[in-house]
């Protein structure tokens, strides 16, 4: 049954994005490349905001809903890892609204944790290093960390 | 009135259909002071529309037909502009409505009403659901013949347009029959014109073409009409008679299917078509004429099976032939041919081989699948005409509708607004309008109450795009379906990725496959529609006409057959237990079932008494696990379809 009301809120949810999303995003179930997809695993493309470091690039992050969705948050991780301070090295995201324990509300849509995430690019949180290499260059050498953030938007250009 | 008024200022109002029932509505909207009226329509105007669209003029031909309906209601408005911002003063919007692109829920989100003047019955389901998912009453309507209704749809507080099961439609649009035909149907009934326009009263022919008053030439007036040949007299001479009979059966049928077919395809009628006309060479057809005439007694209806096998064209032409010489014979020619008297009734042998011959021929031509005489003779049963009045009378219903819930409210549409049939005979009280109260939603509907649906089915012959296209998209009416098991979907219209599953026959879908006992959901977020099916496996005989059943329940399995062919009885009533009967009659050589005027007046005359027991409320077989056809004939009036 609970996958049922997971289902459902996914179903919504996929409905409301199709009506309306931000420019430059994407999000939609993973293809099971047997001509199926699956509702509870979804592939999103965040854009960098313009006039940020991370302008440019489309970074690509993959959701994992659970069968306690909505009351649980899902899983998202950036794939391939991403060089953030806030990403860990697995690729997860540590964002307050996507951790059940702080401040995730079974109301937040996909397109609000996405955005959230696009904030979290230039945002990061040095309270809550998740990775020490960008945490280390973000903490100790801005310029540095300028540079790579600009060569990871470069490389994740979409094609 | 004057509560009226200000209330008619305030309020926007989308006509869907600006044919025979939308001309009237939209000359009564603006004869009663509504200003704020778009109008979606995706037709042009064919000649043939013009005796009872009366907002349309011959110099009107081929106009799309929503803006000169709605160029004709600003001239009769009194007024000069729209009171509501926002929205037009009769704006035209010439397209589909299924078109989401357009015509959303948020398009329709910004009307006080819809009104239906619809033709058919998948735009029909559409607009209801986009209706019930935007919130807006809707005003329906809908005539066949002499037979007509109204009723009000008011979100989910009554009947939607789906809580009852629908047959199929009945009725076709004019241009389909003189241009587009797709199906043996139209050509059938375009025969049934021709035979008019050759033998009977030529001027009340579909096909008729004024060429006193037009300065449009016509291909086939001369040859067809002009031409018609004299009752041969006692005594003539047998070669005169064969020549004359010759050239005007050789100058008729190829000013039909030769140049009339080049005249259209020269004014580009069928550019982006999926098949071209490709027109008949009648003189080469008809080789052999001088050999048919020899024998007058031998003709391909004669010899053996000459029934029930499909003629070949050079046959269709043979059997032109001997009915043109037959009609013109002193021993068989009717007293009053060409007059109004002389027309098509399929229980006329000749009229009926003629029927079948020349709708066969135009069939080749259009590429469609021809008929034997018997399966034409099943078609042609179930032919009937629009008539202006019913058209006109149900539009000024859906008006008076639409001023109860100005006056007193959507919240009151259930207390207030009626449910009424056009009737042909009438009552005992002597009424010929019949109100009758709205019914509740059917808490078995799966469109207004997502109810449960078991769809039976051979999981193991059927494929995937058949899936969509028989049963997801011809019988249940979705725009962009996409099918899910549990969690995991398996086709998205329109998405690529997922084309690899069409060829696929339903067990072996991914995901487990569509089999017995799953549950397969399938969505259409533009209908904002979802149903729950649960599959049942099943096989088809292959005569069987639908290779699918859908029902509320699941049905037993070894009675199947039994259950499925009388369980509505209960529910419809004697009058139409004897039209199921009578349709059953006719079944066996047809695949639309012949329901004849005389069944739906007799299901008609004794309307609902009050506590809507006609309209077969729900029982299990509701959705068709009935096949449609055996409750059609109670169904009739209900189901009327206007021919436009």
């Amino acid at each position: 049954m609970s996958a049922g009301i997971a289902r459902g809120r996914l179903s919504e949810e996929r409905k409301a994005w199709r009506k309306d999303h931000p420019y430059g995003f994407y999000a939609k179930p993973n293809s099971s490349g047997d001509g199926s997809s699956n509702l509870m695993c979804w592939t999103a493309g965040i854009p960098g905001k313009e006039k940020t470091d991370w302008e440019g690039g489309l970074y690509k992050v993959q959701m994992e809903f659970s069968e306690e969705y909505p009351s649980k948050p899902p899983k998202c991780k950036f794939i391939p890892p991403l060089f953030h301070p806030n990403v860990y090295p697995s690729g997860t995201i540590c964002l307050s609204i996507l951790n059940e324990e702080e401040d995730w509300r079974p109301a937040i849509t996909i397109k609000q944790m996405l955005l959230g995430i696009q904030d979290l690019l230039d945002t990061p949180n040095p309270n809550s290093p998740a990775q020490s290499e960008a945490y280390q260059l973000f903490v100790r050498d801005k310029a540095a960390y300028k540079k790579r953030i600009l060569k990871e938007a470069q490389d994740r250009a979409p094609a | 009135m004057d509560v009226l008024t200000p209330l008619i200022k305030k309020s926007s109002i989308l006509v869907i259909g600006s044919g025979g029932i939308g001309c009237e509505l939209l000359k009564n909207l603006s004869g009663s002071g509504f200003t704020s009226v778009e109008v979606i329509d995706l037709d042009t105007i064919d000649i043939s529309n013009l005796n009872r669209q009366f907002l349309f003029r011959s110099e009107h031909v081929g106009m799309a037909k929503c803006e000169v309906a709605c160029e004709a209601s600003r001239r009769i408005s009194p007024f000069e502009e729209s009171s509501v911002e926002g929205i037009g003063f009769y704006k035209p919007h010439h397209g589909n409505v299924k078109d989401n692109e357009r015509f959303g829920v948020n398009f329709f989100k910004r009307f006080t009403c819809v009104l239906n003047a619809l033709d058919n019955v998948s735009a029909r389901r559409h607009v209801n659901r986009l209706c019930l998912s935007a919130e807006i009453p809707l005003i329906e309507a809908g005539t066949t013949g002499y037979l007509g209704q109204t009723t009000v749809i008011n979100g989910k507080r009554t009947e939607c347009y789906e809580c009852q099961p629908k047959p199929t439609q009945k009725v076709y649009p004019i241009c389909t029959i003189r241009s587009t035909p797709s199906m043996p149907v139209h050509c059938i009934v375009w025969g049934k014109e021709l035979y008019k326009l050759m033998f009977g009263d030529a001027k009340a022919s579909m096909l008729f073409e004024d060429t006193v008053n037009s300065d449009e030439p016509s291909t086939f007036m001369e040859p067809v009409v002009e031409r018609r040949l004299k009752v041969e007299e006692e005594v003539g001479d047998d070669l005169v008679r064969f020549k004359e009979i010759k050239s005007y059966a050789v100058k008729a049928l190829k000013s039909v299917y030769t140049e009339e077919i080049n005249k259209q395809l020269s004014m580009d009628r069928y550019k982006g078509a999926s098949k071209v006309p490709v027109p008949l060479d009648i003189e080469k057809l008809m080789e052999k004429a001088d050999e048919w005439w020899k024998d007058k007694n031998d003709y391909p209806s004669v010899r053996e099976n000459g029934e029930k096998r499909i003629w070949t064209n050079e046959e269709s032409c043979h059997e032109l032939f001997a009915i043109i010489r037959e009609m013109y014979t002193t021993s068989t020619s009717p007293s009053d041919l060409h007059t109004s008297t002389v027309a098509f009734d399929k229980d006329n042998h000749l009229s009926m081989r003629f029927v079948t011959a020349s709708s066969n021929l135009r069939a080749h031509i259009f590429s469609i699948e021809t008929s034997s005489f018997y399966t034409a003779k099943g078609i042609a049963g179930n032919i009937i005409p629009a008539i202006a009045t019913t058209n006109a009378i149900v539009a000024g219903l859906q008006v008076l509708e639409l001023f109860k819930i100005l006056k007193y409210g959507k919240e009151k549409i259930k207390n207030v607004c009626k449910f009424t049939y056009c009737l042909r005979d009438k009552t005992r009280k002597g009424l010929f309008l019949q109100p009758t109260t709205l019914q509740p939603p059917n808490d078995k509907c799966y469109v207004c109450r997502n109810a449960r649906v078991v769809l039976s089915i051979d999981t193991s012959t059927t494929t995937l795009s058949k899936l969509i296209e028989d049963v997801l998209t011809k019988k249940m009416s979705f725009n962009s379906p996409i099918l899910q098991i549990g969690c995991d979907q398996i086709y998205e219209h329109g998405e690529e990725e997922y084309g690899v599953n069409l060829p696929k026959l339903l067990k072996d879908l991914p995901c487990g496959g569509v089999k017995d006992g799953v549950s397969l959901i399938v969505e259409d977020f533009e209908q904002d529609m979802e149903i729950n099916f649960e599959i049942c496996h099943r096989e088809f005989e292959e005569e069987e006409e639908e290779q699918f059943i859908i029902s509320g329940d699941r049905p037993k399995p070894k009675e199947q057959n039994s259950e499925d062919v009388v369980p509505g009885d209960d529910n419809l009533g004697d009058s139409s237990a004897g039209a199921a009967a009578a349709a059953n009659e006719l079944d066996s050589n047809d695949d639309i079932v012949e329901i004849t005027e005389e069944d739906n007046r007799k299901s008609l005359t004794s309307p609902p008494n009050g506590n809507g027991k006609k309209r077969a409320r729900s029982g299990d077989s509701n959705y068709g696990a009935v096949a449609p056809k055996k409750i059609r004939g109670g169904e009739g009036g209900e189901e009327a379809i206007a021919i436009d």
